[in-house]
């Protein structure tokens, strides 16, 4: 009790950590690189595994293989099946779902053949006259006699007691020379007036006229040897519920494939696989299928299932399913006790197997194993293996023709790169591959499978689907056999399809090749891909050759088959002489001896040979056919009935006759297959008629043919011609088809060419646009704004005939331009003809000025245009350049590379002078006037504290801050803090009550904001907020900034005013990763337009929560709508779209439509008609190039046709789209980073950003700030907001370490190095104040330990760090850690030994270049930028779960992933092989009675 | 002093033959043999390669010129036995029938008061049969009023066996059935036996392939093996002698 108790723990707990392992081990992708090593471990693994020959390392390789397989399934299924057209969809998901069957297969087949059972011989108990009576059932309907009797004749001579057998011939033919046959040899002849059910209608009839407890059944052509019985019988007694006991079905003639195969030696035939570990498999699991012959059923068991099954073609398996239904046994014993004939041509080969796979289809539609009663779920695999194996034709055809929809179509199938592809694929293979090798042993040599199935597949295809669909359909069909072949002649209309598919593949590899080397500007091939799929089809080629090669039908002229067997023999020769020979073949015909060597063979004739049989002994008389050294080949002559009968008994009948000498010997994969290529060599010198030699002898065999035939009979002539001339039509024909499909293959769908990536770079930048400070007396103003300061970054270069570039500039609502004046300075080609180019620069549309390009003047100009004030608008306007060039006065290209003209940036600028207009004082216009939307500079806005700030104070300026930093955004900002007074301009002022400032006169009555004019300055406004206390001063901040309860007027009171709360990752400035996210969400619709020729790029801006953790995808994925026009002016080939994400180039989307919308325009030679197209592709954006704040770009470039030839004008006003319900798709992804990491900080202020109001964040600053840390702060804060869109109103400010408070707090500090001395908050933290400095903490041994198993990668050595703090004059930087109050939450500290440094670290941040170097866990300021180290060990921050982090930490190890699949194949292999042991022992033990 | 005595009730039946087959076989095991010929027809010698006219030693003569061929001594022996005191030496062991010699007797078939006398004092009593009506037809003389395949001092071998004739081959399974165990050999009639003493040279030499040969061989190595086991005489009660041929044929 307590035992099983126990074994059933030891179960659990194994289950417990094995489960995760493999889960593991099937789930965690790898990307390229380290799937290789995977694959590479795996593989070695398995080579070390195939070294031990136990029975054990067979089923770990098994386990293995499933493993790998099913790693190499699920990987399929997660990640590749992802289609961009409909036909990639049709190809890749019927290749998936052919790789899923030969997936199931492969499961089966390890149930099935792990352990094949060997069953012993049980001796039949009791006295021979009680043995169990024995009708032996002969049955036959269109054979010859000539057949039947040599079965007849061994089955009446098999050793059994007399009276104990009876053997019948059951005859549906009803032929009289049966009946007398029957009646001279002594046997049952048994017949029926009708055919009804075929065979097994016939065992039926004969079951109602005989008694016998056992029935024994041997096709016509199945000789049993004289131990059949003796054999078999006692199983039966042994095991009271045994219905049926199978032996082997063996063939002593060659199967059409051995014989026509004649180049490989000693190969084992094609069933000796099934009627090995297949069979012997199914044994162990009680599943042994009936196969229709050489076989024993007990009649009782027969009784109880109404006998043989006639519903289906096959009727000995459905039989055997029906008996094992109803709870009867089945047994195998794995000796060949019989031996037919197998199928002689390759013709009839397929017939009997279309009938097998019809029937086995029949049965699983019928009476499916899986349901149904009466059998164990291992029986039900066993049967499902047998019928599903039945369904290969389509997944062969699919694996053998996958390559074209690469090679000919250009359509990739699998959604992944050829190299991961070989990375997945290679350890399943080869897995799979070693672990059938040690199942199938020698019975079945490597890739020899797929031959066979690769000769039926075609013809298999049409009964397995009819039949799926109309399982009653059809009859059965009988399978001939004994025919001869007097002529070698290839079958050419039995291979068809497959030549058909040969001159496919060939074709579609060769117009791969083709369209890299010749057309690589048409198709997008890639040449790994290629590679790929030039291997694959090349192996497809060579199975299919050697397929092709079994149509080659070798002559078989003899009548009976000769079977090797060295039997002793006397040899009587004419002139007396006696000599002992062997037989070195034998048949019912003749036989070949060997004679002593000494023997002089002239005129040798040998009379008689004898051969002993026990007692007796044979004479049989021959006649010399010919003699060689050593051998004499004899032809026997006519016998009477005994003697045949004896003969048959001494050839066919011996005990040991078919005995294998010793098992098949195990063939490696390599010499396999160097036989098949062997065979395909052969085969196509054939095909090349360079078989000489071959010819010879076969022209020669022909001319003694006909020569026989023309003595024989006349008729035969013609026949003989027929076959005379094999090779050359057929030949033509396939050369016919090869030409087809490479037509085709040309015609197929021209990709666009692929460009050179054109990197886009324009993140947002920092631009510095100056304000003059001076300032008129009515507040007149001057803006001196210079083409940089509105976002040109770069000179503007106009090229073509018409170049135009359009600069997007502001005005502030409340400034009035009374004077405006242009400065240019341009340059443009001398090529220009002067009287006809002209520079034309607009604003607003209106034309200021039209400068004629004079060559003279061409060198470069300075131009100042006056423009008249009035253009100029509050709000948007728009400055135009506009490059109107010729060099030629007629004909001329519209690109020519002489048609250029540049403006500086910085050297070209506008100078205004702008008078503000007097603004009522109204909140409602808030943020006016303190933020101006189309203000073109920085935003400076001073914030004014009455008295010293304390922490509410400091949060409500922060929720300014951040709110105000959130609208300037890219434009910049800076918050100056100033205590007790008031500075000129705008300010915002916290006004507490008690405290006051000069000038301003507002009561502090509870939370509220008012405007007042600014004392000091007339035109500049005061935002003053107010509040009694900390919270009044935070709520009427929060209100204001957040929008909430703001209506108008000079005073608000906010009272009861609600903030908003914010979900996590609830910034409105992030796109959502809950559902895709339209383009047109993220950008206003005219953005995703563009106009002329190129269109210029479209950029999509959006930014992303920082922490995305996309693994184990590739990342996130734009869906792409994107419109063009296409017109015959349109360069197809040429022009494409170029998508980039931040700079990096990504992919080039084609703008040539569909190669079949092409041929419908009319192909290379119609006109085609403008219409427009429509593009649909979806572009993987990289986790790697994803970052917190992205830019898309969609780069159209549109290229003209035929823009040399003077024929037509330029199209006008060409416009392109994306269509805005393109969607941006994060859906995949996981919020989780591992931290500490700045680089997310500096990018978008996370980890605090998460909560966008920054409700869990706490800022840590001196009790006494400084003004330079309180700027620092608010600058920080500006930064959160413009990261979110969201003010930060949630803030805390605190100087005290307080570990409660503290508690689930992502905590920023922010202030002087000396607050790193507060050893709570910074125990844990890369440096710690020491002395009066910074000093860098030494990494402790147990952080290199976790660092080693957490994967961390650290920059650089906590030394080096050190010596760039020291080197440092005065330390300035950020640090980052983890919490040491809560796990998983981070703490920043922006640090300077002079807080002076701070705002200039912050501003820092807004350098593009510098906020890039700022990583790891600390960055220092070093010179003019910063550098970064990683110090700490890693923490995982965000919703990762564990199994996750598990899989993650595991992609990490590629060669553990490996290990882990060894393992668990090894620690598996015990359980099961008790298992498998277990119920071996239980089939053979207790009379093969599992219950 | 093994003495194996070839003696056949039916004459033709080739026991010369048997005799001079076993001896050369027992020579090339490594054994001294001799073989003695006791019949006036003087014809085991031609089986030897000899030539008609080549005379042999007789047997109780002192010689220094041996005839020997391949290893065995070949002496006459149809003088000295049918001398008077021929039973009379062969009691008291006066004949030298030394501890390692092989001797083999060839018996006429007429001759049966010698061969009996011989038989009781032999290791061995080979008796060569053929597979014919008359030669059957002599069986129950050779042991009246005991069972054949109960002899245990008698080895029967069947010779000129002509497997393609019926009756040679209902005759070899009668025999087989008769004899059981005792039937050791069976020796194919082969013309090259004929040919070979007409050629006057020895079978193996003249056609080593020769199916005779295979059966002689298997007779030979018989007789070796009852010889190495050393089973005294005849002269012990019959039921020992039972037993010890079984346990030395065990």
């Amino acid at each position: 009790m307590s035992n099983t108790w126990r074994s059933w723990a030891m179960r659990l707990a194994s289950v417990v950590l094995l489960l995760p392992l493999i889960v593991l081990t099937v789930g965690v992708p790898l990307d390229g690189r380290e799937q290789w090593q995977c694959a590479g471990a795996t593989i070695v693994g398995a080579l070390v595994l195939a070294r031990g020959k136990s029975r054990r390392t067979t089923i770990t390789l098994a386990l293995l293989s499933v493993l790998v397989s099913t790693r190499y399934l699920f990987w399929r299924t997660t990640q590749t099946l992802s289609f961009g057209t409909p036909l990639e969809f049709l190809l890749g998901s019927t290749l998936y779902l052919a790789e899923v069957y030969a997936w199931v297969i492969l499961l089966l087949g390890v149930v099935q053949t792990s352990w094949p059972l060997t069953r012993p011989v049980v001796e039949i108990t009791g006295a021979p006259e009680a043995w169990p009576m024995v009708d032996v059932y002969v049955p036959t309907y269109n054979e010859s006699l000539a057949i039947v009797r040599n079965t007849v004749y061994a089955a009446m001579d098999m050793d059994y007691p007399a009276g104990r057998f009876r053997v019948f011939i059951l005859d549906d033919g009803r032929r009289p020379e049966f009946r007398a046959f029957a009646r001279a040899a002594g046997c049952g002849y048994i017949t029926r007036d009708n055919n009804l059910h075929a065979k097994a209608g016939n065992l039926n009839a004969a079951m109602k006229r005989t008694d016998g407890e056992l029935i024994a059944i041997f096709d016509c052509d199945h000789v049993p040897t004289r131990a059949f019985l003796q054999l078999t019988v006692g199983w039966f007694q042994k095991d009271q519920r045994l219905a049926l006991l199978q032996t082997p079905h063996y063939f002593y003639s060659p199967d059409p494939i051995q014989r026509n195969l004649g180049t490989v030696k000693d190969m084992p035939g094609e069933g000796e696989l099934f009627y090995g570990p297949v069979q012997e498999g199914n044994d162990l699991w009680n599943a042994t299928f009936f196969c229709g012959s050489c076989a024993i059923i007990r009649r009782a068991a027969l009784e109880e299932t109404n006998g043989f099954a006639g519903e289906t073609v096959t009727e000995d398996a459905h039989t055997a399913l029906k008996l094992q239904r109803t709870g009867w046994n089945t047994a195998y014993i794995n000796a060949r006790l019989s031996a037919g004939l197998a199928t002689e041509r390759l013709v009839v080969h397929i017939g009997q197997r279309v009938r097998w796979a019809r029937g086995m289809t029949q049965i699983l539609r019928i009476d499916n194993p899986l349901t149904g009663p009466g059998l164990k779920w291992q029986q039900r695999l066993c049967y499902l293996n047998a019928m599903l194996h039945f369904q290969f034709p389509l997944p062969r055809i699919v694996f053998l023709t996958s390559p074209l929809a690469y090679l000919l179509f250009g359509q990739n199938i699998i959604h992944a790169s050829a190299g991961q592809i070989f990375a997945y694929a290679l350890p399943h293979l080869f897995c799979s591959s070693a672990a059938s090798k040690r199942m199938h042993r020698g019975d079945r040599r490597p890739f020899w499978g797929e031959v066979y199935e690769t000769i039926l597949a075609f013809h298999l295809v049409k009964p397995t689907v009819m039949t799926w669909f109309q399982p009653r359909k059809g009859k059965f069909n009988v399978t001939d056999k004994g025919d001869l072949l007097d002529q070698t002649f290839f079958d050419w209309a039995i291979v068809r399809p497959h030549l058909i598919c040969i001159a496919l593949i060939v074709g579609s590899v060769l117009l791969g090749f083709a369209k890299l080397l010749l057309f690589p500007q048409m198709f997008n091939i890639q040449l790994d891909s290629l590679v790929l799929n030039t291997a694959w089809a090349t192996f497809s080629l060579i199975i299919l050759l050697a397929a092709v090669s079994v149509a080659r039908e070798s002559r078989q002229t003899r009548t009976d088959i000769r079977i090797p067997a060295e039997l002793p023999v006397m040899i009587y020769l004419a002139s007396g002489h006696v000599v002992a020979g062997t037989t070195i073949n034998i048949s019912m015909g003749g036989a070949a001896v060997t004679l002593p060597r000494e023997m002089p063979m002239r005129d040798l004739k040998v009379t008689h040979i004898t051969l002993a049989m026990g007692d007796e002994t044979l004479a049989v008389p021959v006649e010399t056919v010919r003699s060689v050294a050593g051998a004499s080949y004899l032809r026997f002559r006519p016998m009477d009935m005994t003697a045949s009968r004896q003969l048959v008994r001494a050839v066919m009948g011996r005990a040991d006759a078919w005995q294998l000498p010793a098992p098949h010997p195990v063939v490696s994969g390599l010499r396999s297959i160097g036989d098949i290529i062997r065979v395909d060599r052969v085969t196509m010198k054939r095909i090349l008629r360079l078989n000489f030699a071959e010819r010879r002898l076969l022209r020669a065999q022909r001319v003694e043919a006909q020569k026989r035939a023309a003595a024989a009979r006349a008729d035969a002539e013609s026949t003989e011609r027929d076959n005379a001339k094999p090779g050359k039509g057929p030949l033509a024909r396939a050369a016919a088809i090869a030409l087809m499909a490479l037509g085709l293959g040309l015609v197929a769908q021209p990709r666009a060419v692929q460009a050179q990536a054109q990197p886009v770079t324009a993140v947002a930048g920092t631009p510095a646009p100056l304000i003059d400070p001076a300032k008129a007396g009515n507040g007149t103003r001057h803006l001196h704004l210079s083409l940089k300061d509105l976002r040109i970054k770069t000179p503007i270069r106009l090229a073509g005939t018409r170049g135009e570039i359009g600069i997007p500039f502001g005005m502030r609502q409340s400034d009035v331009v009374t004077d405006a004046t242009l400065t240019l300075h341009f340059a443009w080609s001398p090529a220009l003809l002067g009287d006809l180019s002209q520079l034309v620069v607009l604003v607003n549309g209106e034309v200021v000025q039209t400068v004629a390009l004079r060559p003279s003047d061409s060198g470069g100009q300075d131009l100042k245009i006056a423009i008249n004030p009035a253009l100029f608008l509050p709000g948007d306007n728009q400055l135009n350049f506009r490059l109107l060039g010729h060099y030629a006065r007629d004909c001329e290209d519209p690109f020519h590379s002489s048609l250029w003209a540049n403006i500086s940036n910085t050297q070209s600028w506008l100078d205004l002078t702008v008078q503000p207009t007097a603004q009522a004082l109204d909140l409602a216009r808030l943020p006016g006037p303190f933020f101006d939307r189309f203000d073109n500079g920085a935003l400076k806005l001073p914030f004014v504290f009455a008295g010293k700030p304390d922490h509410g104070d400091l949060a409500a300026a922060a929720s300014i801050a951040s709110w105000m930093g959130s609208l300037a955004s890219y434009r910049g900002y800076g918050f100056k803090p100033m205590v007790g007074q008031l500075p000129q301009g705008n300010a915002v002022v916290f006004l507490r009550a008690g405290a006051s400032l000069p000038g301003v006169d507002v009561p502090v009555t509870g939370p509220g904001a008012t405007l007042v004019r600014n004392p000091v300055d007339a035109s500049g406004t005061l935002l003053v907020l107010t509040g009694r206390n900390d919270d009044e001063i935070r709520l009427a901040a929060g209100a204001l900034a957040s929008g909430h309860g703001v209506v108008g007027g000079a005073h608000m009171a906010f009272d009861g005013a609600r903030i908003p709360t914010w979900p996590r990752y609830g910034a409105p400035r992030w796109i959502t990763t809950d559902r895709p996210v339209k383009l047109g969400e993220v950008m206003p619709a005219y953005a995703l337009q563009g106009m002329g020729l190129p269109p210029g790029p479209l950029t999509a801006r959006f930014r992303v929560a920082p922490d995305l953790f996309f693994w184990p995808h590739d990342g996130g994925s734009v869906d792409l709508t994107y419109r063009y026009p296409t017109a015959p002016w349109l360069d197809r080939k040429g022009s494409r779209l170029d998508v980039s994400l931040n700079g990096t180039y990504l992919r080039t989307l084609p703008l040539t439509g569909n190669w079949w919308q092409w041929l419908l325009d009319g192909g290379p030679f119609g006109t085609g008609s403008a219409h427009d197209s429509v593009g649909r592709q979806s572009v993987v954006l990289p986790r790697y190039t994803l970052f917190g704040q992205n830019e898309l770009v969609f780069d159209y470039n549109l290229i003209l046709a035929d823009k040399k030839k003077c024929t037509g004008t330029l199209p006008e006003n060409v416009r392109v789209a994306l269509d805005p319900n393109s969607t941006i798709d994060l859906t995949q992804a996981w919020h989780a980073l591992q931290m500490p990491n700045l680089a997310t900080f500096a990018g978008a202020g996370y980890p605090f950003t998460v909560r966008p109001d920054l409700a869990e964040t706490t800022v840590v600053m001196d009790a006494n700030p400084s003004a330079e840390a309180i700027e620092a702060f608010l600058n920080v804060m500006g930064r959160m907001g413009d990261a979110t869109g969201v003010a930060t109103t949630g803030v805390t400010v605190v100087s005290e370490i307080d570990p409660d408070q503290l508690h689930e707090q992502d905590i920023l500090v922010i202030g002087s190095s000396a607050l790193a001395g507060t050893e709570a908050l910074f125990g844990g933290a890369p440096v710690r104040f020491e002395n009066g400095a910074l000093r860098v903490n030494e990494r402790t041994p147990l952080q290199y330990l976790e660092a080693l198993l957490g994967g961390s990668e650290w920059h650089g050595s906590s030394d080096d760090a050190q010596s760039v703090v020291y080197a440092a004059k005065g330390f300035s930087g950020i640090v980052s850690f983890q919490s040491p109050f809560t796990a998983g939450r981070t703490v920043v500290a922006l640090l300077a030994d002079q807080p002076a440094t701070l705002p200039a670290l912050v501003d820092g941040l807004n350098d593009e270049k510098i906020n890039a170097q700022v990583q790891g866990d600390l960055s220092v300021v070093t010179g003019d930028g910063m550098t970064s180290f990683a110090i700490q060990p890693q923490y995982w921050v965000g919703s990762l779960p564990a199994w996750m982090k598990l899989g993650y930490w595991f992609a990490q190890h590629p060669l553990l992933m490996a290990l882990s699949a060894l393992i668990v194949a090894l620690l598996l292999t015990g359980p099961v092989y008790l298992y498998f042991s277990r119920q071996a022992r239980r089939r053979l033990d207790s009379a093969g009675d599992d219950k | 002093m093994p003495l194996i005595v070839c003696h056949s009730p039916k004459g033709g039946v080739g026991t010369s033959f048997v005799a001079a087959g076993l001896a050369q076989g027992l020579s090339l095991l490594g054994r001294d043999v001799v073989a003695l010929d006791m019949t006036a027809q003087d014809g085991l010698k031609l089986y030897f390669g000899l030539a008609p006219d080549q005379r042999l030693p007789d047997f109780d003569d002192d010689v220094i010129d041996q005839v020997t061929v391949g290893g065995v001594v070949l002496r006459s022996g149809w003088r000295s036995a049918h001398s008077v005191d021929f039973a009379q030496d062969l009691r008291t062991g006066d004949l030298p029938f030394d501890g390692e010699t092989v001797y083999i007797a060839d018996v006429a078939s007429t001759d049966v008061a010698l061969a009996q006398i011989l038989r009781r004092y032999a290791l061995l009593h080979i008796c060569t049969l053929s597979p014919t009506a008359m030669a059957l037809a002599q069986l129950p003389r050779i042991s009246p009023g005991r069972p054949l395949d109960a002899l245990t001092g008698t080895m029967f071998v069947l010779n000129q066996l002509d497997e393609t004739r019926r009756f040679a081959r209902h005759a070899t399974l009668f025999l087989r059935e008769l004899l059981g165990e005792n039937l050791v050999a069976q020796i194919h009639r082969d013309e090259a036996v004929n040919e070979a003493v007409g050629m006057q040279q020895t079978l193996s030499r003249y056609a080593p392939a020769s199916a005779a040969l295979i059966g002689m061989q298997a007779l030979v190595t018989l007789v070796e093996a009852r010889c190495k086991a050393g089973v005294a005489p005849v002269e012990q009660p019959e039921a020992t002698a039972a037993r010890a041929g079984k346990s030395a044929a065990a």
